[in-house]
């Protein structure tokens, strides 16, 4: 197979850090050419000396069933070591379904389009998230500064200053009366702070009321437990589902309200499901036992589908095996949806197995930050938890 | 015994009740959703049923003239809460108990300064001719009334159980602090509440109105109210309906039963004081009412 075909078929588009692969009307007939292919393939990138989205055109492209596993080998080995992302632009029915099938048992995505337009658009898309992302985790999402908070004389917190980053698990420990429970009523609008200053995604919120603080995604739950008693589980979790509603339609209940009311209900579910409290969905909450309703109060807070949960105590006064479960649910939230998680806990035990980041009070001032290793070891930490010898 | 008549009495007291019902239900949605004990209840009655026979009088025809109280009573809400009550945020409860009595005096003067004081008679198409079911005749206009009220609370009913807005409406009477943590603004709800006590007493301002003509007397049903909601509880809108059968019931019972047995001379003008004793004797044996929250302080 000649060289200048196989390099023909390949450009370098640097601008979108993308190369163009064109398989269009070629036929891998067996291992050998794909080999060839790749050969050519893997040079040619290895000499840019930097990764590349894969943009492959596959329009009449022939591939036999005998070299599929070497082409699809090649592939995934190209991808590995140069790609940032792959799409792919109208393959043959047939190889439409093989990529499909390889997808799902290899959990990559795969990306087809029919037209290369539709294909360029999607790369366009990749690359901006990419952008995000890697902005996102350099700069905060939750940036709480220089934060003072007095009663009167009494100087709940002193200037005390953290970070949060975007899809973290951020711990605020600290032992009894170290301003911990202050931290998170000023973070949720509860207290507006002395002085200092709250950003949000790069925003300026500090002086947001509560209502406000909680529409712009931030979700809480108490360390004494707040919930609406009387009401059911059910209702509990649709109270903190936001959505868009008419006093006067919701008066005569028909229509829209009335449908829209229905599809939150389906979406509750979920998150009635995901915790596991199906059992109790129509039961007041105020007769639940205390482990409970914790956990419905957690679920109250992610029907809020909130950016930042800032879970106050949630293993206060649970036994071992409640505060295993609640130690998961949060790892699975933060997990499957990404959330932000800022937790509050007296115990440092718990905290340390789950926290990214864990942030220490005492006397209301920040004595040490780090990751958990790092806080554990930390003298000064030992020593606000254990006291000192007089 | 005759038994007829006292089944007559009986239902007749019940159905009287319910219009007791109908105040102290006003009174139980802003308890509820913001603690504060509306004094101003009676006079927004007053007011409803004033402005509305006012402009039929006027004129105006009756569906427009109910639409348009309606709309005023709505406005009206959000405007007390956005003049009155906001400023007071955060007050002891008195300071927004007194508060309402002004609101009160605001409204008795402002509906008479405009009407006029003098007593209309409110026809709203209903004869009150009494007719008779199995030996007991009944009034056809106390009837209509409760199905009015049976209406009344099953369209709250569902507002309350089913909707968004009603489902905050709960939240905010149940935890102040859970409901902000959810989004929910006080302030909003706070209208909500005031602009459906308006729609209440616009309904009861006309049954009212029409059982007795439209007279500044209609501002004491507020005090009629209170025993009911001693009975029923300050917090439940199924205490204020039991609440109101129960007076009207016993109430008239005493009336009829107590005053003619003894042959004492407290014989007539017995309801007028019977339910203000029951009520006492509620306080002192179970002072959260029927079905109103048990209060557990910690010392």
């Amino acid at each position: 197979m000649d060289q200048s075909t196989f390099a023909s078929r390949l450009t370098f588009h640097d601008a979108i850090e993308t190369m163009e692969v064109d398989f269009s009307n070629f036929v891998f007939a067996d291992a050998a050419v794909v080999d060839a292919f790749y050969d050519h393939i893997d040079q040619r990138v290895a000499a840019t000396a930097r990764r590349w989205y894969f943009l492959v055109l596959y329009e009449g492209c022939e591939i036999a069933p005998e070299a599929w596993e070497r082409f699809a080998a090649r592939g995934k080995h190209a991808n590995i070591t140069y790609g940032l992302g792959t799409v792919r632009v109208h393959p043959s029915d047939s190889t439409r379904e093989t990529i499909r099938s390889r997808a799902e048992r290899e959990t990559f995505r795969a990306n087809i389009f029919d037209t290369r337009d539709q294909a360029m658009v999607a790369l366009g898309e990749m690359r901006k998230r990419r952008e995000i992302l890697g902005t996102s985790t350099t700069d905060a999402y939750l940036r709480v500064q220089d934060i003072h908070l007095n009663f009167g004389g009494v100087k709940a917190l002193t200037g005390v200053s953290f970070q949060v980053h975007r899809g973290e698990i951020t711990s605020i420990i600290g032992p009894n009366g170290a301003g911990k429970t202050s931290m998170i009523n000023v973070i949720s609008g509860f207290y507006r702070p002395t002085r200092g200053r709250i950003f949000f995604d790069g925003a300026d919120r500090t002086h947001l009321p509560a209502h406000r603080v909680a529409q712009l995604g931030f979700a809480r739950t108490f360390q004494n437990i707040a919930l609406f008693k009387g009401m059911s589980t059910l209702d509990n979790l649709m109270a903190g589902r936001r959505f868009r509603h008419n006093l006067f339609l919701d008066a005569l209940y028909v229509g829209p309200a009335k449908r829209e009311e229905l599809r939150q209900r389906a979406e509750i579910e979920s998150i009635i499901d995901f915790l596991e409290i199906q059992s109790i969905r129509k039961k007041p909450v105020g007769r639940l036992p205390y482990g409970l309703q914790k956990r419905v109060e957690l679920g109250r807070a992610l029907a809020m589908q909130p950016k930042v949960l800032l879970l106050d105590e949630p293993m206060a006064g649970m036994n071992v095996e409640e505060k295993e479960d609640m130690a998961r649910f949060i790892l699975d939230v933060n997990d499957q949806w990404g959330t932000t998680i800022v937790l509050i806990e007296h115990d440092m035990g718990v905290v340390m197995d789950i926290s990214n980041h864990v942030v220490v009070l005492d006397h209301g001032a920040k004595i040490a930050e780090g990751t958990p290793a790092e806080v554990r070891a930390d003298p000064v930490v030992i020593r606000a938890y254990l006291g000192v010898a007089h | 015994m005759d038994l007829n008549f006292f089944f007559e009495v009986l239902i007749g007291g019940l159905l009287a009740g319910v219009m007791y019902s109908l105040v102290a239900i006003g009174f139980v949605l802003i308890y509820k959703a913001s603690g504060v004990f509306n004094f101003a209840q009676g006079a927004m009655v007053f007011f409803a049923a004033l402005t509305y026979v006012s402009l039929v009088e006027r004129g105006w025809p009756f569906w427009l003239a109910l639409c348009a109280v309606l709309a005023l009573m709505i406005v009206l809400g959000f405007a007390i809460e956005r003049v009155v009550l906001r400023p007071l945020v955060n007050q002891p409860q008195i300071t927004l108990f007194m508060v309402t009595i002004g609101l009160a005096y605001f409204l008795e003067g402002v509906a008479q300064g405009v009407w006029g004081a003098q007593v209309h008679a409110l026809e709203i198409g209903i004869q009150d001719a009494p007719f008779t079911v199995a030996g007991i005749s009944l009034s056809q206009f106390d009837l209509f009334a409760s199905g009015t009220a049976a209406a009344l609370v099953l369209v709250l009913g569902v507002f309350f159980q089913k909707t968004k807005t009603g489902r905050a409406l709960r939240a905010v009477a149940d935890d102040h602090q859970a409901a902000l943590s959810v989004g929910i603004q006080l302030k909003y709800v706070w209208a909500v509440v005031w602009a459906a006590a308006g729609f209440v007493a616009l309904v009861a301002g006309l049954l009212w109105g029409a059982r007795t003509g439209v007279q500044f007397a209609l501002t004491f049903t507020a005090l009629k109210a209170l025993p009911v909601l001693i009975l029923g509880g300050f917090e439940s809108i199924l205490g204020a309906i039991v609440g109101g059968l129960i007076i009207g019931a016993t109430e008239k019972l005493a009336e009829v039963y107590i005053g003619s047995s003894i042959g004492l001379n407290i014989g007539t003008g017995i309801e007028n004081w019977f339910p203000y004793m029951l009520a006492l004797v509620f306080l002192l044996v179970r002072p959260e009412g029927l079905f109103g929250e048990k209060r557990i302080e910690r010392i």
